[in-house]
Formats: structure tokens, sequence, C-alpha cells
């Protein structure tokens, strides 16, 4: 244990290529999304030029193998992509992150030479977006009790059903959708198929009002009588329910990054605005009780981003990491809110005005405490994987 | 046609300089290092040069310490074959006479048709490195080039667009020459991932500098620009604003 604990650690130091990277991304994310994060936030419009500019870097395919047009990057690489994205438009962070670790990912890794030859190199290129459909309107983190049902005729399943909060919806070209094809198994009677947008009989719902991450879309993809071909089947016939948890594992790395950049992004504001900004005759950022508002976030950002590392390390070094991705995501996307509030809290009165982010980074980061597993969801995934731990143990 | 792109690291604009304890140095900790700007624009002009060409390659030249590195390997990234690097800490500081020399030395090995780099560094800005080296290559050079018009294929000549007190002079050059880059309409490349990923397996020769070719200048000292004075604002309507002006012209400023 000590020895991978210590490969581990060393492996947080950057590599030339990992730092490379952040300082692209970073440039790409300042130059092209910052400017115009609030305005699409405010008018609830899809940034898909902002897609098919991360499509012409290759970022789309950034984790997808070479041979498939991918980057051949590891998951660091991808947490660092994500939480510089988020830094600038969290909305923009989270239609990547969807796109490539809740569908591109698992197409590329549960799919048939099939699947692989005719979707993944179009993920990987951006010439087509993904979308993952778990939830339902009668279930979220419930995963095994959802309604939607794939009926087998031979050659092709029948899917019918409603899929809930899906982000891209609508949007996306590819719906990587988890159906019931035999009820009696509950989770064991789950697969996992790939629909196309075009496909007959698929429809999508009004676009959600939501509180953040407004230029996201979300909205119901409704399945009457969709014929899926079974060369559409990831994996096997009742793998489904693997498919989706396995996939969750790794996106919530996603969004751990997704709420850090969220946490840097108040922690920079509010810093910058502390240094600059006045009151009884001194700048605000020499008064003690801001200071320890600021080392608090700075702090926990730290901490945030190691376990958000650690999580990607161990992805990348095959280990098992169920328990590391749900503490980086429980902890990173409370911190994103709690960072928020505080830089509203030290822009005052401006803060809570849509002159400055500090408000978006607010709404924006409440998601992030609800998606791919809520909080609670999270607390009971470490809950049941300490048990499991102390069990063997003794 | 095989082109050469001289490269600089330098602190970001947006870094702010402070003094080291040693009064000629400035204090290197939390300074951001990146392609000085006008050279990142040669090593665009140079990718879109081989691109419509189709043909040579397009070697990074650099003079430097350690850090420098990360330059190179993003130039890489953008595209570039492979590098050059004269690498040696005692550089940090060595005068444009020394690094000109280091650089003459290393081209006068290499086979090129054409070297292209910044119009200016942005650390120094003495601006004297490619003219002394065009003088001591006895090449032609053209400066504060905006765009490159035309590249014979052959490698016989191009020509360069460049701008001058409001107007554009069209200057044809010889190969091979050296041309000195403003930043023009393209805008420089962000590094692909690909890109990224093709680098790691690119080439950087490294060598080692002659150091007994020594620096001529040396720096004794150096201190920040006076900080700024506030700027005054006049409120008012807009005949109290002209008068309060004037009188702050006459009687404060003095210069009318």
């Amino acid at each position: 244990m000590a020895k991978v604990l210590e490969k581990q650690i060393q492996t947080f130091k950057l590599t030339e290529d990992e730092k490379l990277l952040r300082k692209t991304i970073r440039e790409v994310s300042e130059e092209n999304f910052k400017e115009k994060a609030r305005e699409i936030d405010k008018s609830h419009r899809f940034p898909r030029e902002n897609f098919d500019l991360l499509a012409s870097l290759g970022i789309t395919g950034l984790t997808l193998p070479e041979e498939y047009g991918g980057g051949g990057m590891n998951y660091i690489s991808y947490a660092i992509v994500i939480e510089e994205i988020a830094r600038v438009c969290a909305a923009t962070s989270v239609m990547l992150a969807v796109h490539l670790s809740l569908s591109s990912i698992p197409i590329y890794k549960f799919g048939s030479q099939f699947i692989r030859d005719k979707y993944v190199r179009k993920l990987a290129k951006g010439e087509l977006m993904g979308a993952f459909c778990l939830s339902e309107p009668g279930n979220g983190s419930d995963a095994a009790a959802m309604l939607t049902r794939a009926d087998d005729k031979g050659d092709h399943c029948i899917l019918n059903g409603t899929k809930a909060w899906i982000t891209n919806g609508s949007q996306a070209d590819l719906y990587l959708v988890i159906a019931q094809t035999n009820p009696e198994l509950k989770h064991k009677g789950v697969t996992a198929f790939i629909v196309e947008k075009n496909m007959s009989g698929v429809s999508f719902g009004k676009l959600e009002d939501k509180l953040g991450i407004r230029a996201s879309a979300t909205c119901q993809v409704i399945l009457d009588n969709v014929q899926v071909p079974k060369e559409n089947i990831l994996g096997n016939v009742g793998d489904g329910f693997k498919i989706a948890m396995m996939t969750l594992d790794s996106g919530r790395i996603g969004i751990a990054a997704q709420g850090l950049g969220i946490a840097q992004a108040s922690y920079d504001l509010a810093s910058s605005y502390a240094k600059t900004r006045e009151a009884f005759g001194k700048k605000i950022i020499t008064f003690q009780a801001l200071q320890f508002m600021l080392v608090e976030i700075a702090t926990e950002i730290e901490a945030g981003r190691l376990l958000t590392y650690q999580a990607a390390n161990m992805y990348d070094q095959g280990l098992k990491f169920t328990r590391q991705s749900a503490e980086a995501k429980l902890f990173c996307s409370e911190l994103a809110t709690k960072a928020s509030n505080k830089a509203i809290q030290i822009l005052g009165g401006y803060g809570y005005t849509t002159e400055y982010d500090a408000e978006r980074f607010y709404r924006d980061a409440k998601i992030t405490e609800i998606y791919e597993g809520t909080s609670e969801i999270h607390r009971i995934v470490i809950a049941q994987n300490i048990i499991k731990e102390l069990g063997d143990r003794t | 046609m095989n082109i050469v792109v001289i490269i600089r690291q330098t602190p970001d604009t947006e870094t702010k300089i402070k003094i080291g304890q040693e009064k000629n140095r400035i204090d290197g900790t939390g300074i951001t290092w990146i392609i000085n700007p006008y050279d990142e624009f040669a090593i665009e002009k140079a990718l879109k040069i081989k691109e419509t060409v189709n043909a040579g390659e397009v070697i990074l030249l650099a003079c430097g310490p350690g850090r420098t590195e990360e330059a190179i390997r993003q130039g890489l990234a953008m595209g570039a074959d492979r590098a050059v690097f004269i690498k040696d800490e005692n550089l940090e500081y060595a005068d444009s006479f020394m690094i000109s020399k280091l650089l003459v030395n290393e081209l006068k090995q290499m086979k090129f048709d054409l070297i292209l780099t910044g119009k200016k560094v942005i650390d120094l800005e003495s601006s004297q490195i490619p003219i002394f080296i065009a003088e001591e290559l006895r090449i032609p050079h053209v400066s504060f080039v905006m765009k490159i018009n035309e590249v014979d294929a052959g490698g016989k000549r191009v020509v360069c667009d460049r701008e001058a007190e409001g107007a554009h002079e069209i200057i044809e050059l010889q190969l091979p020459a050296l041309v000195t880059c403003d930043r023009g309409e393209d805008l420089p490349r962000y590094a692909s991932i690909t890109g990224i990923m093709k680098a790691k397996k690119k080439e950087i020769l490294i060598k080692n500098p002659d150091l007994s070719q020594e620096s001529r200048t040396e720096i004794i000292e150096m201190e920040l620009p006076p900080s700024r004075k506030e700027a005054k604002i006049f409120e008012g309507e807009i005949e109290e604003k002209v008068n309060a002006l004037v009188k702050a012209l006459r009687e404060e400023a003095k210069v009318i």
C-alpha cells in the first residue's frame, strides 16, 4: 500500500505535457469562452461553437485512444481540462464532460468492434456529440427502479420510455440509453443501447429552465417505439447497470474537476476584488475576517485538487477508485457552493448583482452537488466502501 | 524550404516584475514564462509557409537557461518539426552580443533557407540580435514584417509586406535571408491535443555553449519605472470642465 501511495504522490507533479495542456486550455477558455459566458447564461443559449472549437483542437477526443482519432491522454489531463473550462464557463465544461466521460468513453470501452468503428472516431473528432440517459422522471440516483423498456424483436429492440434531466439533450447526436430488458431480474435485467438522434420515435421535451448552468441544454428524451438494431447494444444484454455504474464512477471525476474550477474562479474573483476594494481607509484584504474566508477557500481548493488528481491517477493505473472518486466529487462540489457563496459575501452588494460573476458561479455551483449522484448518494457510496474495507481487515 | 525560427522565453506580459535582492536581477519567483509573443508570430508564419509549400522543416532554435525548454515544447506542439537548444543556466543574463554569437555559431552548422524571429523580445527590448545575426551570416534581412506574401517553392526568394509609417513596403529578398516578424493577421494557433502528444516524440537537440564567448555589456542596476500619477477628472458642465482644465494646465502643470 505504501508503495502505491508513493507512486501516486509522485505523479501529482504534473508532467510537461500536462502543464502545457493546462496553459493551452486556459488560453483557449479565456480567449474564447469567458466573454460570452454571462450572455449565454442570460439568454439560455447552447454554445455549440464552443464544442466545435474544442473539437478542432482534439479536446473532444482527449482521452480516447489515438487509433480512433483521440488524444490518448490520461484522466489527470481530463481533470485539468474540465477544471480550466469550468473556471470560465461551467456550462461549456459539463457539455464536454458528458460528451467524453459519460458517452464517448463508455461507448469505446464497452463497444464491440462494429460500434467502435461506426461511432468512436466521429465522437473523438467532435463530429458527433454524445449524451447519457439514465435518470427518469420518477427516479434519479435510484437507477435500478427505471421504467424505460426495451423489447426484444429478434434482430432489433423496441425502446419505450422517458429519460429525464439529460445534459446535452436535443443537442447531442448520440444517446447512451439505459433500458430495462428483463424487469424480473431488476438491475441485472438492464441493458445499454446507443440511440441516434434521428432514429424514428426519438423526441425531446421542453428545455428545463434552470437556476444555473443555463447555457447547458437539459431536457427529457422521449422514446416512442424506437427501433434500435441489436448491433447497437453496448456490452451484453444485462450489462447495462454495470456499465452505468462504472461510467458514473469515472464521470464523477469530471464533476469534481468542474466544482474545483468554479471554486477557483470564485477565489480568483474574490481575492482580486479584496486587493483593490477599500473600506475604512484600508484595502479590505487587510481585514482578518476577510483573510480567514480566503484562507479557508484557498486551502480547500488545494485539498480538492489533490483528491481529484488522486482519483484520476488511480483510474489511470487501473486501481479500484470508487471511494476516491466519490470523495473528490463530494468534497469539490460542496466546496464550489461554499467558495462562490463566500465570493458573494466578499464582494458585498456588487456580488449580489449580475455586474460581477460571483452570482453566476453560485448558481452554477449548486448543480454539482446534485447531478451525477447527489452529495447524499456519495456519502452512502463512501460509507459502503469504508464498511467493506473495515470488513476486509478483520 | 527549411525554416529556422529563433525563439526566446520571456515573462508573461501580465507578470508583475519585481527587482531581486541583487539590484541587477529580477526576482524570478512567481513569474509565468511564455514564448516571446513576437517569436510566436514568427512560428505561426513559419508553419503557414510550410503548409503552403508543403515541403521542408520548421526548426526551432533557442538559447537560454533550462526553463526555456517549456517554450520549445510549446512551439513543437504548435507544429514545428524539431528543435536545437543551446542550454546553460549561465545564459540567463547573457547580453545580445553573446547570444548572437552563440546563435551564429549554431546557424553556421545548420541548413536553412529562411530565418524567422520576432521583431523584438518583450523582456529587454533591445532588438539587436536578428540584425547582428544577418550581418554575421552575410545574408539579407528585413525587419517588422506583417505578412509574408509569397514564397518561392524552389527556395530562391520571398516577398514580404512591411508596415512603415502608415504605408506598406513590399520587399523581395533573395534566400537565404532573415525576417523579423510583427503580429500581422495570422494569430498564433493553439497547440492541439495531437500536437502536444506528437511533441513528446520530437527531437530537442541540446547543445552546450562555448562560454569563452562572453557578454560585452553588463546590467549594473535595474529600477521599475515610476508609477503613474492618478488621472485628474474634472466634473460638471462642459464649460466648467474646460475652464477648470485650462486653469489646471496653466497653474498646476504650468504648460500653457
